[in-house]
């Protein structure tokens, strides 16, 4: 185990690495703070020009944006009353009134102590429950990865979109899309039509900025937002003590148990995380008449837990290599990218990359603490960048990404159409992470099925006699008839407000 | 508002969630007929072959897509989610990037990105002297940072003789 830990820290010693971190947190703050851009959207950025780094700087600086996002997203929900992240709303709840009342400085400097101790709490139980999580899950075969790949995306599409059937359509286009180019297995070529661009597959890195980036600038183009974000409100750089702080322990706790546990659910996410703590924190308050006036409380429960769900959600993609969120399937593909598998042979084969990044989250954390304490007016002056100008260098930088990894243009009209479709499917409501997390496990999926098929002479009963595999399965199907139930009963409840 | 008891045009029953239903099962068909033709191992069973996966997820979609359908006439839905604002932006939007997709190999990076980035900006609403502005640094910004600094193949045409 130390000695684990040493090879970890040891890969961290380096200029480049150290640089990576400042970088990625500073970008993910901008991404997070920026309303209309998001974490993903700088991962799938960033991604393509993470091929001239080494890979341990590479998982560094993407780890650094995942977790400057996060945080991120509060910047303009408490100065401008304009959340960056979905996450942020719940922090505006509190945020704002606090800027109205001349307490900017008190409730940013919340914010960012909040997500700090989050960050570190979830990274905590991330090293505590991974290790032993991936030596259970190493005598997985290919029957458990087929159940465990079809409950991860099914419990996404169910729970990440107000109606499931999108949710599922959403799930179904993204692992038909992975289909595409050479079969897995042998060799066949599968809806290439005959395009050079497609034998390799659909790229990756064209995918994720369609998806991401493209489907983004033409939202933005469409919205025709031109006004500039600017703070109405009087700045003020008075910051809460640490003995203030440390008063709200009883927030901190509650809000960074309830991250993590959200975190770690696929597909739930730092909004569900946000709304679940502050409902919360409110219902233990003894001052809760003040949530939604200005409660300090507020701003912590929910920036507590929207940064604890980072160290959460990469318990799952750690250990099984499931993702659970638009951030960490863009994150296993980067990994991937770079030949690191995750997943629980990821422990045994490269402890340096594993314990690399428990350090990375670890230290990344404390560089948001320092870059979010210091410069926070640089982080209001970056976000007053008018939305229509950010589109067009959003499709740009996108561009010469798509372009940059294979060098062909191919996998830059690749990148078009998927955008298109991102574009498309965004207005008819259909979720994307359901798509993104297809694409991602359609491979493993795909194979775990097939071989398991082979092992069993083709007999389906091999997925129902297993007992991890039932339980997976029963716990998809579950998640399902829970989404079905929640329609239902919201399409009820719609009906009879209509009808009033 | 659509009055009890009348007819529910196709328009006032979510039509964009039809259509897309609908275009989604037509697709699916489509596909499930273009795996008939993917080739098959000698010695491998059929059923198992390289048809068999997306098979398996065209038929999932044309099952969701009736849930779909189903939904939308039991709901009875009034009208359709979708909320579209200035629409016609997206699709000019996407024939300049098209564009410069397929002429920046030819034309070269800067001309190309010269061509369609004011446009995109004009599209967007953006005044005359940022377009100019935003244009001007963007490809300052491409030349050093990307061409320069991460040495990233672009096409470059005339520039390398032009710069000597």
């Amino acid at each position: 185990m130390l000695e684990n830990w040493l090879l970890g820290i040891g890969q961290l010693g380096q200029w480049q690495v150290i640089f990576a971190m400042f970088a990625g947190v500073a970008m993910g703050i901008v991404v997070g703070a920026m309303p209309g851009l998001s974490g993903p959207t700088g991962l799938a950025l960033m991604i393509p020009f993470t091929y001239i780094l080494s890979p341990i700087v590479a998982i560094v600086l993407l780890i650094s944006i995942y977790v400057g996002a996060e945080y991120g997203g509060s910047i303009t929900a408490i100065t401008i009353n304009t959340p960056g992240t979905p996450s942020g709303a719940i922090t505006a709840i509190d945020g704002y009134p606090m800027t109205e009342a001349g307490q900017t400085g008190r409730a940013l400097s919340i914010s960012i102590m909040s997500s700090t101790t989050g960050g570190i709490f979830s990274t905590i139980c991330l090293v505590l429950f991974s290790i032993p999580l991936a030596q259970f899950a190493i005598a997985f075969g290919p029957v458990q990865y087929f159940a465990l790949g079809i409950f991860g995306l099914t419990i996404v599409a169910s729970l990440v979109s107000g109606n499931w059937i999108k949710g599922v359509i959403a799930a179904l286009i993204g692992l038909l899309i992975e289909t595409v180019g050479a079969e897995p297995m042998t060799g066949t070529q599968r809806f290439t039509f005959g395009q050079p661009a497609l034998w390799e597959g659909v790229s990756f890195v064209s995918a994720m900025l369609g998806l991401f980036a493209i489907t983004e600038v033409f939202l933005i183009i469409e919205s025709e937002v031109k006004t500039r974000l600017k703070s109405k409100a009087k700045f003020t750089t008075e910051r809460i003590s640490w003995r203030e702080f440390a008063g709200l322990w009883k927030t901190l706790s509650i809000s960074s148990v309830i991250g993590t546990i959200i975190g770690v659910m696929p597909g739930a996410g730092a909004s569900i995380g946000s709304i679940v703590a502050y409902n919360e924190a409110k219902r233990i308050s003894p001052n809760h008449e003040k949530f939604g006036k200005g409660a300090p409380e507020g701003v912590c429960a929910s920036e507590t837990a929207n940064n604890a769900t980072v160290g959460g959600a990469l318990v799952p993609l750690l250990t099984l290599g499931v993702p659970g969120s638009g951030s960490t399937a863009i994150l296993l593909g980067a990994l991937m990218l770079h030949n690191i598998s995750p997943g629980p042979q990821l422990f045994v084969k490269n402890p340096d990359i594993v314990y690399g990044i428990f350090t990375t989250l670890f230290l990344a954390n404390f560089v948001m603490l320092f870059l979010g304490l210091k410069f926070i007016r640089l982080w209001l002056k970056v976000v007053e960048v008018s939305p229509p100008i950010l589109a067009a260098l959003i499709f740009s930088v996108a561009f010469i990404g798509a372009f940059s990894v294979g060098g062909s243009v191919g996998d830059v009209v690749v990148m078009l159409i998927i955008g298109v479709l991102g574009y498309v499917l965004r207005k008819f409501k259909f979720p994307l992470i359901p798509l993104v997390i297809g694409l991602v496990l359609g491979e493993l999926i795909e194979i775990s099925l097939r071989r398991a098929l082979i092992l069993s002479d083709g007999s389906f009963q091999v997925f129902f006699t297993d007992p991890i595999s039932l339980g997976l399965l029963i716990a998809a199907a579950l998640s399902l008839i829970y989404a079905i139930v929640r329609d239902i009963r919201a399409a009820k409840a719609k009906q009879k407000f209509e009808s009033l | 508002m659509i009055k009890k008891n009348k007819t529910l045009s196709l328009k006032d029953m979510g039509g964009g969630e039809l259509s897309v239903a609908l275009l989604l099962i037509l697709l699916s068909i489509l596909g499930w007929w273009e795996t008939t033709r993917f080739e098959v191992d000698p010695g491998m069973v059929k059923t198992m072959g390289p048809a068999m996966f997306p098979q398996i997820l065209f038929a999932g979609i044309i099952i969701s897509s009736l849930f779909l359908i189903f939904q939308i006439f039991i709901k009875k839905t009034k009208r359709s989610e979708v909320v579209w604002g200035r629409w016609q932006k997206a699709p000019l939007a996407a024939v300049i990037m098209l564009f410069q997709a397929l002429t920046f190999e030819e034309l070269s990076t800067f001309v190309s990105a010269g061509i369609s980035l004011p446009l995109l900006l004009w599209i967007a609403g953006v005044r005359l002297k940022f377009i100019i502005i935003v244009t001007l640094i963007f490809m300052i910004f491409v030349y050093f940072f990307f061409i320069v600094a991460l040495r990233v193949p672009l096409p470059l045409q005339f520039l390398p003789t032009l710069l000597g």
